[in-house]
This record gives structure tokens, sequence and C-alpha cells, in this order.
């Protein structure tokens, strides 16, 4: 369910010197989106937070935000990041350390040349919200890390704006308080259904806080999906393999052509494939998740090598002659590394890659 | 980065892209900051070349020029300089002579300060010498006052009658006539100047030593390493960029030295190349000074190649103090006390005994007597025409420095070029931090760096001759500056670029650029970024460098002495004049009023918190 779109981005290109940041990028992002730019380091998903907000001067293309073009290289149009209705929150928090608390979220009404008193109501009743309201006059650095992060939300909201971006805005807080935070921020999009823009090399974070996630690599999108999709049906064996936890088993698998039907045989494992899709292929690449294989009478032999057990599941490394599988099961099975047992792959539950290009073919 | 811009207003695509560019802060700061760092620093350097190669109207005088039938038509090309310094029969007194002599001191005066700043960095640093803070504490004085006192003190320790004038408090007390060696020339010079320079190599190298972690050390130890090996394989390699450091700095700064070997040396006709550059600027010869000069700079731009040769970084000269590390101390035994008393005399030595005997000095009626009945406080508070014990009229009939109302005001002219030079220093330090930082990897962020960079590789003596050429007369619209303070502050801020974009850009580095785009956010302009965001964060260093500024300047001979005029004499000039003319006693009860503000200086810093030394280096 889409709403209609609030930030449109066409055909955006960021270089810095001879390397692409951004390559002819293009995406929507509708009203009340969570989407989420999940990426390793390097790919591009800062810089295009960046050039929404403002912060970066494209090298090319056009963003529109709210139907005004809010950046256009061709008509050199450009609009200052305050008159973007986005608020942005740093990865390092950016809080400024000489401000109290209060001074910070402040900030921006007080330039804006609002009455003080009304400067001073706004920002108690933004601290209020965020439960900040008996730090105000504290220094940054007097707080811990979870409460500057929620200064720099409060920053971020006293503008009211329209669409949140955040840069990595958990990275910098421990194990425990990151999820404490993962839930607040995602109240925080819920209550008021604003569009946010989330960035993230942290696929955990990403599956379970956004609506949409956009995989970048180099620059380039490689597939926009919902969380579901990505996780089920990975466009490529790059996002296969990025979204991993745990990690996808990959087995080289051979076209074999029968009486004008196909299958593909993967080190043993028969799996149907329709022969339109797959062409005149001879070899692909066979995906599964760990927990779509399962104990099968019929199944392809594999030597237990080790189990751990996780608590509510078990994981088995199996190994035999041709290859290695990884196989996550809820009941523990019985048989002990050592121990020869026979699985297969539950149905419909594979995904076939081209060797070549690394793209899905269903 | 973009600032609040109203683009929407213009109608062509083209028109918007001009307004957005111009409006880039960094980018309009590094424009305006390179025009400046042009006209200051790139027009006088073009300028030593011009006149170096260029007749004067004084030259028609010379006499290669009547032997050649030369017309000499100012502003024509000649090569005349040339052949004087380098070959005509003047060449050897003028130019070679001076060469050796500036090479022989200054290649001396490194040597002995290296030694002694590292010996006593490593005692202090390293070892379980008792009293280590407090040796490391007024170790650091000889820095923060300025150089040539001590060459004064020396000659009222030392000096002889064989040149005229009265005897040292030496041949007061044995009845011997020191030697004219020990008196004046090189070996005085290189002491002197050693005992105030060796600070650079103590903080400098202390600083690196001390950033070491004994781990290190330590590894090579377990590894079988001996205490000899550690050291030559382990500790001095990682010092060594630190060492080297030091050596360019003392090195670049002992060949512009000029108070030291004027007072020292020019009463023997010993003459360096920087009190050659003095005397033919006196002697209205610019185009042989300007050779000169570009010679000094030809040595001291070598120097610092190699340094970069061998280090391998152009900032190199820059000491990273990290953090203090545990480190073990190295037991020095039986001999720990003995190394004491050894550290301690050489301190007092340097630092106490010259105060000592220079204040002793302008409470000496008569010039040689060393005895307390010649006692007088004429030369402090004395009325003019005081008549002394002796029936002479005292100081020719001047009064006492501080009932001298020329005095006072050469004191509020040293205080105040010391306080606009500082703030001016410290506030073209930010933007030009600002300007290189931000814009880094622009051309315009690397123009400006290596301009604020070149006044580094000019001798000071040589700066104020090329500023005195320069500015003494109109540049189109740009007024005749000589004899104005303003020069005098033009010139000292431009001698202090380097560390004013060093500590600038420092400072800069220190601020994430998120803090400015977190105030872009809201709307603030440039402006309101600066005022709220920028200098409330880099005050602390400004503060600590407005002091350094403070102290440095106020110290100040070489640069100015060829500026200034009897308006805008300021103490370093005007105890040189003095001393020059052979009244110790008030130039020495000047130099006391400078000590005591340099002191002042430094207390006020140390109140402050505690500035980290080695960051006014080199000024």
């Amino acid at each position: 369910m889409s709403g209609k779109v609030k930030i449109r981005i066409e055909n955006l290109s960021k270089i810095w010197g001879t390397t692409k940041a951004i390559d002819n990028l293009t995406m929507d992002i509708h009203e009340g989106d969570f989407l989420t730019l999940l990426g390793p380091s390097g790919c591009g998903k800062t810089t295009t937070l960046r050039s929404i907000a403002g912060l970066e001067n494209p090298t090319e293309g056009k963003i529109t935000i709210n139907d005004k073009v809010v950046f256009s290289k061709k008509d050199e149009i450009y609009i200052d990041p305050v008159k973007r209705d986005i608020g942005l929150i740093f990865q390092s928090y950016a809080l400024w350390p000489h401000m109290t608390v209060m001074k910070n979220v402040a900030f921006g009404p007080t330039i804006k040349k609002l009455p003080k008193d009304e400067v001073e109501k706004l920002t108690m009743d933004i601290l209020e919200k965020v439960h900040l309201e008996k730090h105000a006059h504290r220094y940054p650095n007097e707080l811990s890390g979870g409460q500057q992060q929620r200064v720099a939300i409060a920053r971020m909201l006293i503008a009211k704006p329209g669409i949140f971006l955040m840069d990595e805005p958990l990275s910098n807080l421990d194990a425990k308080l990151r999820l404490e935070m993962r839930s607040e921020v995602k109240r925080l999009h819920q209550e008021a259904g604003t569009t946010t823009v989330y960035v993230t090399h942290d696929q955990e974070e990403a599956m379970t806080m956004s609506s949409h996630i956009c995989i970048m690599k180099d620059g380039v999108i490689l597939q926009k999906d919902t969380p579901e999709m990505l996780y089920r049906k990975p466009a490529d064996l790059f996002v296969a393999d990025f979204i991993s936890n745990p990690k996808m088993n990959f087995i080289d698998g051979e076209v074999i052509r029968e009486n004008g039907k196909a299958h593909v045989n993967a080190k043993g494992f028969i799996l149907p494939v329709e022969s339109d899709l797959i062409g005149d292929r001879k070899h692909v690449k066979v995906a599964f998740r760990p927990e779509d294989a399962e104990l099968d009478q019929n199944g392809v032999a594999f030597r237990i090598e080790t189990q751990l057990p996780t608590g509510p599941a078990q994981i088995n490394n199996l190994i035999n002659e041709h290859c290695t599988v990884t196989m996550i099961t809820k009941n523990y099975i019985r048989s002990k590394p050592g121990e020869t047992i026979k699985i297969g792959i539950k149905p419909d539950c594979h995904n076939i890659f081209d060797i070549g290009t690394g793209k899905r073919i269903f | 980065m973009s600032i609040s811009v109203k683009t929407e207003g213009f109608n062509s695509p083209l028109l918007r892209k001009a307004g957005r560019e111009i409006k880039k802060p960094e980018r309009v700061i590094g424009i305006i900051l390179l025009a400046l760092l042009v006209f200051f620093v790139f027009m006088p350097l073009i300028n030593i070349f011009q006149t170096a190669f260029t007749f004067t109207l004084s030259d028609r005088r010379l006499p290669q020029v009547v032997l050649h039938g030369l017309k000499a038509i100012p502003g024509n090309f000649t090569l005349v300089h040339l052949e004087r310094v380098f070959y005509s029969d003047v060449s050897k007194n003028m130019f070679y002579k001076p060469l050796l002599n500036s090479i022989v001191v200054t290649g001396g005066l490194t040597i002995l300060s290296m030694l002694i700043g590292c010996i006593l960095a490593y005692l202090v640093v390293r070892t379980d010498l008792p009293f280590k803070k407090i040796i490391a504490n007024v170790a650091t004085i000889p820095y923060v006052i300025p150089s040539w006192p001590i060459a004064l003190a020396w000659l009222t320790l030392f000096k002889n009658q064989r040149i005229g004038g009265s005897q040292g408090w030496f041949q007061y007390l044995t009845g011997i006539a020191p030697p004219d060696w020990l008196s004046y020339g090189p070996v005085p010079i290189i002491i002197c100047l050693s005992l105030h320079y060796y600070a650079f190599s103590f903080i400098t190298v202390s600083g690196a030593l001390a950033s070491i972690d004994s781990n290190l050390e330590e590894t090579g130890a377990l590894l079988g390493a001996n205490r000899r090996q550690v050291m030559s394989k382990i500790t001095l390699p990682l010092v060594m960029p630190a060492i080297l450091s030091a050596f360019i700095l003392t090195f670049s700064k002992g060949l512009g030295t000029f108070g030291t070997p004027a007072f020292l040396g020019l009463p023997v006709s010993y003459t360096t190349l920087a009190t050659q550059i003095y005397s033919a600027i006196r002697n209205n010869l610019p185009g042989d000074a300007f050779i000169i000069a570009i010679i000094m700079i030809i040595i001291s731009g070598l120097t610092i190649y190699m340094n970069v040769k061998v280090i391998g970084a152009r900032k190199s000269y820059v000491t990273i103090s990290g953090k203090g590390f545990r480190s073990k101390p190295m037991n020095l035994g039986r001999a720990r006390w003995f190394i004491f008393a050894l550290v301690m005399l050489f301190v007092i030595t340097c630092i106490f005994l010259p105060l000592y005997v220079l204040l002793y000095q302008t409470f000496m009626e008569v010039n040689g007597d060393y005895s307390l009945s010649n006692f007088t406080l004429h030369y402090w508070i004395g009325a003019p025409n005081t008549i002394g014990k002796s029936g002479i009229v005292l100081g020719e009939g001047q009064a006492g420095i501080l009932r001298n109302p020329d005095i006072w005001l050469t004191t509020w002219n040293s205080i105040r070029l010391s306080i606009t030079v500082s703030i001016l220093a410290g506030i073209i330090g930010i933007f030009l931090g600002y300007a290189i930082v931000r814009g880094r990897g622009t051309k315009l962020a690397s123009a400006c760096d290596t301009f604020s960079f070149a006044p580094y590789i000019i001798p000071s003596i040589a700066f104020g001759a090329v500023y005195l050429g320069m500015f003494s007369r109109p540049i189109g619209f740009f007024p005749s500056l000589y004899g104005t303070f303003a020069l005098l502050v033009i010139v000292s801020l431009a001698k202090r670029l380097p560390f004013s974009s060093r500590t600038g850009s420092a400072a800069m580095m220190q601020i994430d650029k998120s803090l400015e785009e977190a105030g872009t956010l809201v709307g603030a302009g440039f402006w309101t970024k600066f005022t709220k965001i920028i200098y409330p964060l880099t005050k602390s260093g400004f503060v600590a460098g407005f002091m350094l500024s403070f102290i440095s300047t106020m110290r100040e001979l070489s640069l100015i002495v060829l500026l200034v005029t009897p308006e805008t004499k300021i103490l370093p000039t005007m105890t040189f004049r003095y001393t020059e003319g052979g009244y110790h006693q008030f130039g020495d009860a000047i130099a006391m009023i400078l000590v005591f503000l340099s002191l002042l200086g430094i207390y006020i810093i140390r109140k402050y918190q505690g500035t980290d030394m080695a960051k006014g280096i080199g000024d």
C-alpha cells in the first residue's frame, strides 16, 4: 500500500574525481514509507541521503520533494536544506558541545527569530516527548549515548519536518541500547506516519524496521523491495549473500533436459524448473535458506560436521564430497556429529541464479 | 556546501549557478585570503628578485657601475649586484666571509643546542632524575624570553677593554682581560644562541619521547637487545622525525637571527649574512641586500627540502605529541644527584645568571665598576641631568627609564603591537583554517596552504628588508606605509602566517563537518554558523594561540629592526639602539621590562591552561 510519491529521485549521479559515489540512481519514496538504504560502506547510501537533504551537490540528476523540484542540475535549481521539509540525524549526532540540551534543540527556532517564550515552550514540549525534560540544562557530554541520541531526535522533531532522514543513527550505541532505540525510532515513525529514509549497513536493523529496503552497491540500486521479498526472492547473488543471517546455501547446479522437460541437478538435489525461463543455460547456481532444508529419506546424504543449538533451533553444518550445507531445524535432530543424514529442500523454496550475471532467474 | 542562498529568484540557470558558486563560504574566504596572500607574501618575494636585479638611484656611486661605464637608470635590469656579491673586490668582505661565518655560527649553534636539548629531554622524560617536573617547566623559559638579552649579559660578563668602553665583570674580579675570542665573535655567539635555541629541540624531542609507548622498548629488551641496541634501533628511529624537525627549525631560525650576532659580532667586524643584510640596507644598497637575502632563502629552502625528503611529509616540522604512556624510567643509579646538580647548574647559568647580570648592571652608576659603592637607581628612576658621585652627568643627561616618557611610549608601542598582531593573527588563522580544511582537495585551498607557508623559509631580517623596499612607496591605491604602525603590524602578521594557518587548521580539524551542517539544516547562514558554532568551539585554541603570538611578537627584533622609525620604535629595537650607543644600563633596563612582560604573558598562559608550548615553536 503506497501513498503518493513524497520524494522522487531521477538519474542522480555524484562523482568524486573519478569514482562514482552514486551512478544514475532513480527511485520513488512514497508518503509514509520507512525506506532503508542498505549496503556495504562506500555503496553511496549516505551520499544519496545527503543529496536529499541538500548537504551534497550531486553531479547530475533531479530531486523532487512534495512535488517541488529541490535539485536539478539541468536547470541549476538548488533549494536550501531548511526549505526542503526534512530533518536529519547524523551518525555522530552532531550535537553542539558548547550548548546545553535546551540550546541545542532551540537553535533552529531561535535563529528563525520566534518569540522567546514560544521557543521555550516548544522546546520543553519536545524534550518532554523524548523524556529529557529533566536534562534540559545539561551539556551533551554529560549525557549517556542513548540520551544524546534522543537530543538529536528532539532537535530534528522541533521543526516538524515532513521527512525524517537518519544516517546510521544507532551505530554508536552499544548492543542493548541499540535494540531499545530501534523500537523507539520505529514508534516515532508509526506515531506520525512520517516518511523516513534510513541509512544503515546493519541488515538486521534494516529487516526489522523498514517497510521497504533498497540494497545498494557501488552507487547502484540492486533491489528495492519489502524486507520479506528481499529475503525470499533476492534479485541477485550479491543481495542473496548480503541478506544472510544465517547464511544462504549456494550449490552449483546442472540443467538436465529430458523429453522436452528440464530439471536442475544440484549435487544430488533434483529441482524442477520452468524450461522457458531457464533457456539454453547448462549451469546455474541454486540457493536456499538454511531453514528451507529438511530431513528427507529420499534426499541427499550428508555427514553432520558440527551441531550448534541456539535454544529455539539447532544449526547443523553438513558436508559431503561435493558441497557443504547449513540446515536449521526447529526440532533438534537425533543424529549426532559424524553420523550421516539425508536431506531435501522444501518445495518452492529455492532460488536459481544465472552464473554469468548473478541475476535471479526465478 | 552551499549556504542560505536565494537562488530561486534568478531566472537563468547560469545566473543561479554563478550566484551559488560565489556564495560558498570556504570559497569566498579562500579567494579573499588568497588575494591578501598574493599581495603580502608573493609580491614581496617577487620584489626581492626584482630589486636584486635592477638599478636603484644610489647605485650610481658604486665603483663597479663607474668602472663599467654603466648608465644605472633606476628600474633597468642589471647584474651588477650579483657581480658585487659574488665576483668583485668587495665580495670577500660582503659575502664570502659572512657566508662562512653564518655557516659556522648556525651550524655550531644547531649542533650545540640540539645536543643540550636532546640530552635534557631524555633526562627529563626517561630517567629517574629528581624534580623532573620543575626542571621541565623551568627549561622552557628560554623559549619565552628573547635570545639577545643573553648576549647582553655575556657582554657585561666577558667584554674586554680592547674594543673600547669599560671592562667586564670577569676582568674586574680577576684582573685578567679575557681574550678576544671569548669576548666577541663566533664562540660567544654560538654559546649565547644555543642557550636560547636548545628550548626548541627540548620541547619537540621531549614531546616525542613522551609519546613513545615503553612497551615498544620493552619488547626489544625481551627479544634480547641490550640497552644500547634498544636506544639505537628502537628509541632513536622513533624520535628521529622530531629530532629532524627541531634541527630544521633551529637551523632556519638561527640563520635569520640578527640581535645576538650584532651585539657580539659587529664590535669586532665579525659579520654574518643577517648582519650584512642590515648594513647593506643601512648603506642604501638594497640590491646587494636582496642578493644575500635570496641566498639565505635558498639555504633555508634547501634545509626544509632535505627535511621533507628525509621525513617524507611537508608538515613534518610539527611534532605530534601523543598521549603520555606509562613508561619505566631509566635508573641513573649513583649518578642521579650528580646529574641533577649539573642540570640545575646549567638551568641557573642559562636562565637566571643572564637576568641577574643584566639587572645588576642597571644599578651600576659607572660601567665597569662592579662594587657596591657604584650602586645607583638613576637608570631606573633618576631625574634628568643628574650628576653622579664621580661628577659626570649620568646617561648624558637622560632620565631613568621609568621617568622617560619616550620609554613609556615605546612600551605602549610594544604592547599594542603585540596585542593587535595576536588578535588579527588568531582571526586570520581561523579563516585560513576554514578555507584550507573545508575546501580540502580544491586548488584554492592548497594555494592558500602553500602561500601561507612561504614566509617560513624567508629569514626574518630579509623579510623585514623586503617590506621596507616594497611598502616605502605607494603601490597603486595602497598608500606608502613607511614609518607607520600599520607596517609593523602587517609585517608581523605576514611572518606569523605559517603559525596562524597551522593552528587555525588544527582547530578546524577538531570541528566535525556535521556540527556545521546541523546548523545548515535549520537554516543558519554562514555568519550565524561562524559566530554561534565555529568560533565558540575554537575559542580555547584561540586564547592559547593569542598568548603565544603575544610573546613572540613582543620580543621580535630581527624582523622589525629595519622598519622602525622614532615614532614606531618598540622595546627590542630601543634596547638595540641604546646598546649600540654604549648606554648599557638603559639597554639592559629596557630588556628587563621586556623579559618581565614576556614572563607575565607565560604566566597568564599557564593560568589559562597547560598550553602545549610545542604549538608555538618556530615563531
